[in-house]
C-alpha cells in the first residue's frame, strides 16, 4: 500500500488513479468534519468535492513532510468557516435529527445500537448549539483525532489558543447535556 | 484552590492522557473519592468517547462524483499545461534564432584594420585574432579574443574583437550560456 506521500507524488506525475486512492483514503474524514459543521448533508456533498478538488489543484504547494490528512482537513475546515462567514447563521434544519441518524457502528444487540443513536442524536443536537469556533476545535480533536499541536497548525492559531477553546466546547457541551444550561452558549 | 478545583482545572489533560504518570494517578485516587468530582469526569469522558461515532461514511455515489470532477479537471489542467508548453517552446525557439543568427555590425575592413560603426550594445564576439587596430564608433563591442593592433573607440565603449562565428559556434555558446545559468555560473 503506498503512503500519502508516494500518492500525491504519484499524482504529480501524471498517473491520475492515484488521486482517486487519496479520495477514497480521506473522503470520511472530510465528509463527516463538514457535515457535523455545517450539518446540511447536501452542503457537506459539495463542500467535500471542492475540497477535494482545492487539494488536486494545488497538489503541487503540498508540503509531504506535513501530514496529507491535516492539509485536506485545512482545506476543509477553510472552506467550513467561510461558508459560516457567508452564510452568517447556520439554519437549524430538519435534517438535524435525520444526521443524528446517520452513525457508522453496527450493533449485534439492537438495544446497544438504540442507546448509541439516541447518544448520537443528544451529541448531535449538542453540537449545533455550539459556536462555530469550538465546533470546529472540538470536532478535529475528537471525530478526527487530531493532536493539539496538529489542531493548531490546521487553524493557524496558537496552541494556549486552541487548549482554551478545547476547554470551552467540552464544559459548554458536558453543561448542554447534562445540566441544559442552554444560555450561556452563543456565537 | 480547593483539591477539587485544582482536579477540575486537570481533567482536560486528564481524559486527553496528557498528565504525567505521578500527577495521573494523583487525580484518580481523589476521583475515587470525590463522587462531585468524579460525576463530571464521567460526563466529560461520555462526550470524547462518544464523538468517534458522528463519523459518517459518504456514500459510493458522491466518491464517484469526486472523481468524475477530478479526471475532468485533470483534461483540463493537461489542455492548459500543452498550452503553456507550446508557449514556452515558442518563446525558446524565437531566442534560439536571435542567438544563433548572426548579428550584421556594420563595419569596415582596411588591411588588417577594422572600423566598426555601431549603435547596437551588446556585440559578442570571440575565438578570433585581429591582426590590425580596432576603431569603434558608438555602441558597446564586448572582447573574447585578441587585437594586436591599438583600440580606438568614439562614443562608446570597446571591450570586444569582431569576428565571424560560424552557427555552430554560436549554438555552442548560446547552451554554454544556458548551462551557466542553470549551475549559476558566470552571467552572461
Amino acid at each position: 500500500m503506498f503512503s500519502d506521500q508516494e500518492l500525491v507524488k504519484m499524482t504529480l506525475k501524471g498517473n491520475k488513479n492515484s488521486f482517486d486512492d487519496i479520495v477514497l483514503r480521506y473522503s470520511t474524514k472530510v465528509y463527516s468534519l463538514i457535515l457535523r459543521m455545517l450539518r446540511d448533508p447536501m452542503l457537506a456533498e459539495d463542500l467535500t468535492q471542492d475540497t477535494f478538488l482545492r487539494a488536486y489543484r494545488s497538489l503541487d504547494k503540498y508540503n509531504p513532510a506535513y501530514p496529507f490528512g491535516n492539509w485536506i482537513l485545512k482545506i476543509a475546515s477553510n472552506l467550513c468557516i467561510d461558508n459560516i462567514r457567508k452564510s452568517k447563521k447556520v439554519a437549524f434544519s430538519d435534517s438535524d435529527t435525520e444526521l443524528s441518524l446517520l452513525t457508522q457502528n453496527v450493533f449485534a444487540d439492537p438495544q446497544e445500537a438504540l442507546l448509541d443513536k439516541e447518544t448520537s442524536r443528544e451529541l448531535t443536537q449538542a453540537l449545533t448549539v455550539l459556536p462555530a469556533k469550538y465546533r470546529l476545535v472540538i470536532l478535529l480533536r475528537y471525530l478526527e483525532g487530531l493532536k493539539y499541536e496538529e489542531i493548531a497548525t490546521v487553524l493557524e492559531e496558537p496552541l494556549g489558543t486552541i487548549k482554551t477553546k478545547l476547554h470551552r466546547a467540552r464544559w459548554l457541551l458536558k453543561d448542554y447535556l447534562f445540566n441544559k444550561k442552554e444560555g450561556e452558549f452563543g456565537e | 484552590m480547593s483539591e477539587c478545583e485544582h482536579v477540575r482545572s486537570k481533567l482536560d489533560d486528564y481524559i486527553d492522557g496528557l498528565l504525567p504518570p505521578l500527577e495521573y494517578r494523583e487525580i484518580k485516587a481523589h476521583l475515587i473519592s470525590c463522587p462531585k468530582c468524579n460525576k463530571e469526569a464521567e460526563e466529560l469522558f461520555f462526550i470524547t468517547e462518544n464523538m468517534e461515532n458522528l463519523v459518517v461514511e459518504p456514500t459510493d455515489l458522491l466518491k464517484l462524483r469526486i472523481k468524475k470532477e477530478i479526471a475532468k479537471d485533470s483534461k483540463w489542467r493537461k489542455k492548459r499545461l500543452r498550452k503553456y508548453y507550446s508557449l514556452a517552446a515558442a518563446i525558446m525557439l524565437m531566442l534560439t534564432i536571435a542567438y544563433i543568427v548572426p548579428r550584421s555590425i556594420p563595419c569596415e575592413r582596411i588591411g588588417d584594420d577594422v572600423a566598426i560603426h555601431s549603435r547596437g550594445k551588446n556585440i559578442i564576439v570571440d575565438g578570433e585574432s585581429l591582426p590590425g587596430n580596432l576603431t569603434v564608433v558608438g555602441g558597446d563591442v564586448y572582447v573574447q579574443g585578441e587585437i594586436k593592433g591599438n583600440v580606438t573607440s568614439i562614443d562608446g565603449q570597446v571591450s570586444a574583437m569582431i569576428n565571424k562565428r560560424s552557427i555552430w559556434q554560436r549554438l555552442g555558446n548560446f547552451f554554454q550560456a544556458i548551462w551557466s545559468l542553470i549551475i549559476g555560473g558566470e552571467k552572461w
